[in-house]
């Protein structure tokens, strides 16, 4: 009795651990091996295109010692943490009113949040380029108007339209997962929360915001990563002032061609941005769950 | 509206004339409805799902408005003034326990909103928690409380802000029937003791009965009565009602005139009514643990031919045919033992017993 009791465990064990596997494997693949690969290379040396294997952090302390990388870095987490922050703070509140005030209309007001998705990156980068543009949108309407004589130009080609158009971008993915955590908050918490005599800014205090923050804060990652490795939209509408810290390490694998000092810059891209998500998940996390 | 067991007590909430009509919907969930709560009684109101008693306790609460109409607490007019402001607590029927709080935090909570001092929070929540006998869950999380845990813990978070009114939305009902039975005892000991009045709402007519001092039946918006316990069980005034509570014989009959008295013919039978009953063809009510089979203290008596018998544990149901009248009598399954279907046997009751029930 007892033995054929620990068989059959032993066999559903065996049997869990199969159905893990192609977890295991696509982890294994597809996640762990570029990045210990992108390790290796970023350890290794380029002397003009020829790869030494011989290891050192010498990249590390070029990338690191170069003021203009720096700079680039620093305007990059600057450029993506302000349009991530900037995008949740559009999207979730937009989620609350989707999910609370509209009934019927609901999923649509969802689909027209997710439209944008389906349309290509590069066409919705572009779009900002006509809107912001020298004969673009807005400068057409304001010349139109008779406000201003000149074009502006200060829009186009600068960190703030790679800030707008990065906002822009993010905040579809914002919207998705704010509004997945705030359907999922029953109305009877709210109520009980009125009824225990809260007002409605002590409700989101208390509450709903302890409840759902997870959610805008997945949002919130997955707009900074996008951002932080963006290299497309910095060379569409950034110029050279909207350099992002994506294009140097881009340069570093076509233009200049070394391949180890282009990875030892994105693994301390990952470092910053993988310490951001840590500290993030850290102050958002609440304990409980929903029925 | 109100019948005679008026209590001593003002009245603590006052529904003036109020009716409901929720949004995209053509008839009135509220229908017009007037009455009176008063200090500390345990009213329920009962009803089948859809009669308007969940829309007239939130309406109470304050999670929705009236259509039209008056809703008043203690005299002030309640209709505009938002949840939270309200001195009234409710406990959901889920519960609705805040699930990333601990049972002392979700206890806690309106006197934390209330940005009471610490030590007055810290006291009260200890009395609450003592009170519904949860103390040793303080620290833990609902999610690790079973559903009557959860329930007492809701109780505690209600009850801590020391409400005017208590709102209970069918507290009970995700409860096994053990369980239910148990709290039903403890939630009437608890009234007695926090001396708060209590509003009920539930469809089960056992918990309303042994539980309210007054219940309202509540069918289509409208409150069919109001009465105790006891005299909504034996006096129902409208078919709605003996059909809903309990189980009734409810057939047609006529009051009438016969040598200068008004009686009742319902059958063969003819019996004594009240003097101020209503003449013409009507509908009399009957329970049926007041038909008596073979003997027993009724005044009223005929002989009739046993239909069917329905064995249902503890008690029998014996189909009796009086000259056409089908009469159901309820007897302990000892009693109609060797009862067999074809066999003449004696039917009696009180005429006391008999309601009319229409009009």
């Amino acid at each position: 009795m007892a033995k054929t009791a620990f068989s059959r465990s032993k066999r559903i064990s065996i049997a869990s651990r199969l159905a893990l596997a192609p977890l295991v494997i696509w982890a294994i693949l597809l996640v762990l091996a570029p990045n210990a690969l992108m390790v290796v290379y970023s350890l290794w040396n380029s002397q003009d295109g020829v790869i030494s294997y011989a290891m050192s952090i010498g990249n590390y302390i070029e990338a690191l010692t170069n003021p203009v990388t720096m700079s680039v870095l620093l305007r990059t987490i600057l450029v993506a943490l302000g349009s991530s922050i900037l995008a949740t703070l559009i999207a979730y509140p937009a989620a609350w009113f989707v999910v609370r005030r509209l009934s019927k209309r609901r999923m649509l007001a969802v689909l027209l949040v997710i439209v944008p998705l389906w349309i290509s990156f590069l066409i919705r980068v572009y779009s900002w380029k006509l809107i912001l543009g020298e004969r673009g949108f807005i400068n057409s309407t304001l010349l139109s108007l008779g406000l201003i004589d000149e074009p502006l130009t200060f829009m186009l080609y600068s960190s703030f339209a790679v800030f707008l158009t990065l906002t822009y971008v993010a905040i579809p993915f914002c919207f998705v997962s704010s509004y997945s955590a705030l359907e999922r908050l029953p109305n009877s918490l709210l109520e009980a929360s009125a009824d225990s005599g809260a007002t409605p800014i002590q409700t989101f205090r208390t509450v709903i915001w302890p409840l759902t923050r997870q959610g805008a804060a997945i949002g919130f990652s997955l707009a900074l990563l996008l951002s932080c490795g963006d290299y497309l939209t910095p060379a569409m509408v950034g110029g050279l002032n909207g350099t992002m810290f994506g294009s140097l390490v881009i340069t570093q694998f076509g233009l200049t061609n070394d391949w180890p000092l282009g990875a030892a810059m994105s693994v301390i891209l990952l470092l910053i941005t993988a310490m951001f998500l840590a500290v993030l998940a850290r102050i958002t996390r609440t304990e409980g769950t929903l029925d | 509206m109100l019948d005679g067991t008026k209590g001593i007590n003002p009245a603590v909430v006052r529904f003036i004339d109020v009716s409901k009509r929720y949004k995209d919907s053509t008839s009135l969930a509220v229908d017009n409805v007037s009455f009176e709560i008063y200090q500390g009684e345990f009213f329920s109101i009962l009803g089948p799902s859809g009669s308007g008693k969940t829309s007239c306790l939130r309406m109470i609460a304050g999670f929705e408005q009236p259509t039209s109409g008056q809703i008043t607490l203690e005299n002030t007019d309640l209709v505009g003034v938002p949840p939270h402001l309200r001195n009234v607590n409710t406990v959901f029927q889920n519960y609705a326990l805040f699930p990333h709080m601990s049972i002392e935090e979700n206890v806690s909570y309106p006197l934390r909103m209330a940005r009471l001092g610490k030590t007055e929070i810290q006291q009260r929540t200890a009395e609450a928690l003592l009170l519904v006998d949860i103390s040793e869950f303080a620290k833990r999380l609902p999610h690790q409380l079973s559903g009557g845990q959860k329930q007492r813990a809701a109780l505690a978070r209600a009850l801590v802000g020391k409400p005017k009114v208590l709102l209970l939305d069918e507290p009970l009902g995700a409860l096994d029937l053990q369980l239910r039975q148990q709290m039903q005892g403890k939630l009437k000991d608890l009234q007695r003791e926090v001396g708060i009045t209590f509003i009920y709402v539930t469809h089960d007519q056992g918990e309303a009965l042994s539980m309210s001092d007054r219940l309202a039946v509540m069918s289509s918006g409208r409150i069919e009565q109001i009465g105790t316990p006891k005299d909504v069980y034996f006096r129902p005034k409208t078919p709605f009602v003996a059909g809903f509570i309990g189980r009734a014989n409810l057939e047609p009959g006529t009051v009438e005139i016969m040598q200068g008295n008004i009686v009742g013919r319902w059958g063969q039978f003819v019996f004594p009514v009240a003097k101020e009953t209503p003449l013409g063809p009507c509908v009399f009510s009957l329970r049926h643990e007041s038909v008596i089979l073979n003997g027993g203290a009724g005044d009223i008596s005929a002989v009739g031919v046993v239909k069917d018998v329905l064995f249902l544990g503890d008690s029998l149901e014996v189909f009796v045919s009086v000259n056409g009248l089908t009469l159901i009598a309820k007897t302990h399954t000892q009693t109609g033992f060797d009862l067999n279907i074809g066999q003449d046997v004696t039917v009696s009751f009180k005429s006391a017993d008999v309601v009319r029930v229409d009009g």
